[in-house]
């Protein structure tokens, strides 16, 4: 049934971690701190997640320092931002039942069928 | 709390992200929820910062306007002296609010905030500056009346329609509108009721802005408006 979704992002974990990534606008990054707080994880097993995402091109860890405090800032990729566009895509396709044949009358599969699937 | 991934132990902190796909409805509710949560903690809350503003320009400018009336008992240092104090309560909140919404943020949303921040803070800098130059040259205490409450009013207003232009939030925009049409209404109406014009339909129009925004959100949740968002 989940063929079609990318299992780099098919994760509970990195799911949340590209949307908030992708709930910011382009070219913005977030510090590891507070994208630690925002999505209430470990150090550690964000971490892992981000290693994973990073392997797959989809997120970029920039590592500087301000002063002499070294500083982690994550933010999601052009290519990460398409392929959580096409995540989301498949899912919205899953969720949607394929067009009813000939002379379906389910509210249900109406509403669906008729609701928007993108914003832009 | 500024923990950084290389020197922190895994085992410390709030849990582990719960991992494995879900069900294709569980991981889109995921989505909404977790956007949401950013939404609301990245960005302004409106009703926060109009709340505030709302009942300072409301007390303070109603302090002035007891003051000015005989018999009240105010005299008229202590009501500026109110009226400072409630206008310094409403920078404190606004730049810890805003602070923290934006903590962590960098790229193109920071250097905004930023030089939205310094909009603010130098366009007020010289309203102040043109009221202690009016002061010191011996201006009225009726021309003083209008102009330090009709420029800053004034000031408000323009920088909220324009920031309701760029940002096409339609609410604000109306609001600014409403707040110069408040500041031209209090100038005509003399030095004699400008301070009451300012406390209720300045004063007033904030708080009323900022109950809108809060049905708004109480009755959508999750107005994101970022691309993207599932249906």
């Amino acid at each position: 049934m989940s063929a079609d979704l990318d299992p780099v992002i098919h994760s509970q974990a990195r799911l949340r971690i590209m949307t908030t990534l992708t709930a910011l606008p382009a070219g913005d990054r977030l510090t590891f701190p507070r994208l630690q707080q925002l999505l209430d994880a470990t150090a550690g097993n964000l971490s892992t997640h981000l290693r994973k995402l990073e392997d797959a091109g989809y997120v970029e860890v920039v590592k500087s320092f301000r002063g002499r405090v070294p500083s982690t800032e994550v933010g999601a990729t052009r290519d990460g931002r398409r392929a959580f566009e096409d995540y989301l895509a498949a899912l919205q396709a899953l969720l949607t039942p394929p067009a009813a044949p000939a002379a379906r009358t389910d509210p249900e599969a109406d509403r669906s069928a008729t609701s928007p699937q993108e914003e832009r | 709390m500024q923990a950084h991934p290389e020197n922190v132990d895994p085992a410390d902190g709030p849990a582990d992200l719960a991992d494995g796909p879900a069900d294709p409805a569980a991981m889109a509710a995921l989505v909404a929820a977790q956007r949401a949560h950013v939404v609301r903690s990245t960005n302004p809350d409106a009703r926060l910062l109009y709340g505030v503003w709302g009942a300072a320009w409301l007390v303070g400018f109603g302090l002035l306007w007891l003051a000015d009336r005989s018999g009240s008992g105010l005299t008229v240092g202590a009501a500026y002296a109110g009226f400072g104090a409630l206008m310094l309560v409403g920078v404190v909140v606004t730049a810890v609010h805003l602070t923290r919404r934006s903590s962590g943020l960098s790229g193109s949303s920071k250097a905004q905030r930023q030089m939205l921040g310094w909009t603010w803070g130098l366009s007020f800098s010289a309203v102040a500056a043109l009221n202690t130059s009016l002061g010191m040259s011996g201006a009225s205490d009726q021309v003083m009346a209008v102009v330090t409450s009709v420029v800053p009013a004034l000031v408000v207003g323009a920088l909220y329609m324009a920031g309701g232009a760029v940002w096409g939030d339609s609410m604000q925009f109306g609001l600014g509108a409403w707040i110069c049409v408040a500041a031209a209404a209090g100038a005509l109406s003399g030095p004699a009721h400008v301070h009451l014009v300012m406390a209720v339909a300045g004063g007033g129009g904030l708080l009323i802005g900022a109950l809108v925004y809060h049905l708004r959100v109480t009755r959508s949740p999750s107005r994101a408006r970022r691309p993207g968002a599932p249906s």
